[in-house]
């Protein structure tokens, strides 16, 4: 049984149920004098109890797609996670390190059509350099299929949820195809391929994008060259970082701005939502670092723009004046930051780190990226 | 009363603990048969299930900070926001790390030609001297053709004057690309890609590929790009290669190696491929004395390594150039 879906729902929904029943049945037989019915008591109440936060927990995991398979869960509850170097892709790799699944229109009028609503492509990601594969969610706009857009060259945006997170609620809750379709409609956005990714690259741990100290693996790397490369071997895109961006939330709000500020040569806009600017570590990160404080440091967004030059990239800082701890940061980094490198700012009075926020941030983020790329203008 | 509020948080706890005492208190007077026995248990049971459910969900919400107001949890918060959109960055900024030098667009002659100009770097803040040899066809070739680029590291190294005499000498190779010989900063080695800080990283791999790429008929890809190391940074060229193999696609190294790199970190190459899959990239080991499975350990496609006698730096430029890729037509 797969931890997300409906039938592990239903399972402990039912569950929950009939625990709740059979206390009400058996009642009678904890309700004696002496400690072993009142013990008795405390532990079906308990039982009964975390039946219930347990169900609450598979629905809230369920609805906003925190981890999506027990191997997942398992990692992270126990914090060890797959390790060792990464071997070859085998047989039945991709030599342009993209597998296509199967593809799909929008729930959008007209979504039938890729010509008009465009088209989802369901996809693996083989990272030719660092042996790294990653479930990605690829959106081609209405434009790609139109003749007329046949020797066009379309900027790509990587667009990342947070940590934790799963690609397909980039697609369901957070709906950038749906709302980039909607904004080339009316005029707002420009067309653009995203390429959906979680930074869960390793299953249930969050990387942060790091290429991991001491061999751990490199998940920058894959982020920043892996996969524009996959995607430019095979979709009509970009071959300039000036047509390259990237956007996310939380921590892929993080993870959008440390690649654009690392490999500047390979993407020229970040929009970050929400995004925070240390270098974490707990115990869903793991040993990131490997104990060298410099490596650390160089992770750090703060550090960066304070000890290096500022590279030429567009960036896009959302947050809120309350209710976002990364608001100070924020403004630091603002203050610090010099050319070329530029600063758009999306701030709001208040609002939280969900997806109340992030939703109401996306169409501008969208319609940030589609004004500050540039694709090269043809082919090869 | 603030969602994320102590007073909040602290009654929420305080009905949760109290409601679950109070079940256990009165189970014994609900143990009864009856209808009303049985509607104050279901009464009982679901204000403390509620009450547990609720306090443990407003802490979780407090500890991660997801919604910081009611209204934000229910959906009518204000989104208005203000957006301050400054404009992009100014193109032309990736050239534009070169100080001085003639423009090769201007001339251009039979016997190629030598550009010597100053790189500042955009994202390292190196700065280095660098000479650009262009050769004959660049100027011959029909207008719009690439070639690939040769990096040679020179360091403090004065043998690469011995190159750049023979490549003035023997311009017309038989695989011309374009050769950029760094001459350090300041007198000073520039820092390798595998050692520790991001400026070397940051200078080779894209500071001086994005200005030569910006100013010459050269692509940004790796397969267009080679490196070759002189003196005693001969490490510098394979572990550009190896380690970034997304930007660099050959490398050749010339004598025995001089590796003072501590082992088991990334400035060894045989840990290296040990612990990542092995990268697309061709190396060339000309009078290295041992065998490379010595260095490097077991080599496995697509990594391709080559072993010959001693060689010139010119030949191993020339190398370099047929292992590249990047000629023909945009």
């Amino acid at each position: 049984m797969t931890l997300t879906g409906t039938p592990l729902l239903i399972l402990l929904g039912l569950l929950t149920v009939a625990a709740f029943a059979a206390l009400l049945r058996f009642w009678p037989r904890f309700a004696g004098h002496g400690a072993r019915p009142l013990a008795g008591r405390i532990a079906a109440l308990a039982a009964a109890q975390l039946l219930l936060l347990t169900t609450a927990l598979a629905a809230a995991n369920n609805y906003f797609g925190f981890y999506t398979s027990w191997h997942a869960l398992v990692s992270v509850a126990s914090g060890s996670y797959a390790a060792g170097p990464p071997s070859p892709f085998g047989p039945g790799s991709s030599p342009a390190g993209i597998i296509v699944h199967g593809s799909s229109g929008l729930a959008i009028s007209g979504g039938g059509d890729p010509a008009q609503g465009g088209q989802v492509e369901d996809t693996t990601i083989q990272g030719q350099l660092t042996g790294l594969s990653a479930h990605a969610l690829i959106y081609l706009p209405p434009q790609y299929f139109q003749p007329s857009y046949r020797n066009t060259l379309f900027p790509a945006v990587i667009v990342s949820s947070g940590y934790p997170g799963d690609v397909t609620k980039l697609v369901s809750l957070l709906r950038y195809p749906a709302r980039l379709a909607a904004g080339i409609r009316s005029g707002q956005d420009k067309p653009m391929v995203l390429v959906m990714m979680s930074p869960m690259i390793v299953p249930g741990r969050d990387t942060e994008c790091t290429n991991v100290a001491n061999g751990g693996p490199r998940a920058e790397d894959f982020w920043a060259q892996d996969v524009p490369s996959a995607v430019e071997r095979t979709y009509r895109v970009s071959r300039d970082a000036s047509g390259w961006g990237l956007v996310g939330d939380s921590t892929g709000g993080y993870c959008a701005l440390k690649i654009a500020m690392t490999d500047s040569d390979r993407f020229s806009a970040a929009a970050s939502l929400s995004g925070y600017f240390g270098a974490l570590q707990d115990s869903t990160t793991g040993d990131l670092y490997g104990g060298d404080p410099g490596f650390r440091a160089q992770n750090d967004l703060s550090w960066r723009i304070r000890n290096l030059p500022s590279p030429p990239i567009s960036v896009l800082l959302a947050t809120s004046r309350t209710g976002e701890s990364d608001y100070g940061p924020a403004l630091d980094f603002i203050a610090r930051a010099k050319a070329p490198m530029r600063i758009s700012t999306l701030i709001r009075a208040s609002g939280g780190h969900n997806f109340n926020t992030w939703n109401a941030e996306v169409p501008a983020a969208l319609q940030w990226l589609g004004a500050h790329l540039v694709p090269s203008t043809s082919g090869n | 009363m603030g969602i994320t509020g102590k007073l909040f948080l602290v009654s929420l706890g305080v009905a949760a603990v109290a409601a679950g005492a109070l079940t256990i208190w009165l189970w014994p007077r609900l143990a009864g048969p009856g209808a009303r026995a049985l509607t104050g248990r279901l009464a009982l049971l679901t204000v403390t299930q509620l009450c547990g459910l609720l306090a443990v969900a407003a802490l979780a919400n407090a500890a991660f900070g997801f919604y910081t107001s009611w209204g934000d949890l229910f959906g009518v918060a204000s989104q208005h926001y203000q957006l301050s959109d400054a404009q992009g960055v100014p193109t032309g900024v990736d050239a534009a790390q070169f100080q001085g030098g003639p423009n090769p667009a201007a001339a251009g002659s039979p016997q190629g030609e030598v550009l010597t100009s100053t790189l500042v770097g955009l994202r390292s803040g190196i700065t280095a001297d660098v000479r650009v040899f262009l050769p004959p066809q660049y100027f011959a070739a029909a207008q719009h053709s690439y070639f690939p680029a040769v990096v040679v590291d020179a360091g403090t190294d004065s043998d690469a004057t011995g190159l750049a005499t023979a490549l003035l000498h023997a311009p017309d190779r038989h695989h011309p690309a374009v050769i950029v010989i760094v001459d350090g900063m300041n007198g000073g080695d520039i820092p390798c890609a595998y050692q520790p800080g991001p400026t070397g990283e940051l200078f080779w791999g894209q500071d001086l590929r994005t200005a030569i790429a910006a100013r010459y008929r050269v692509r940004l890809d790796a397969a267009s790009w080679g490196a070759l190391s002189t003196g005693s940074d001969d490490d510098c060229a394979a572990a550009l290669a190896l380690e970034d193999a997304g930007r660099y696609s050959a490398a050749a190294v010339l004598g025995p190696w001089r590796r003072s790199g501590r082992p088991d970190t990334a400035a060894d190459p045989a840990w290296w491929l040990r612990t990542n899959v092995p990268p697309p990239v061709r190396l060339l080991f000309a009078g290295l004395g041992q065998s490379p499975d010595s260095l490097l350990g077991p080599v496995r496609p697509p990594l391709q390594v080559t072993a010959t006698a001693d060689m010139t730096e010119y030949s191993a430029v020339e190398w370099l150039a047929q292992a590249l890729q990047g000629g023909g037509q945009p």
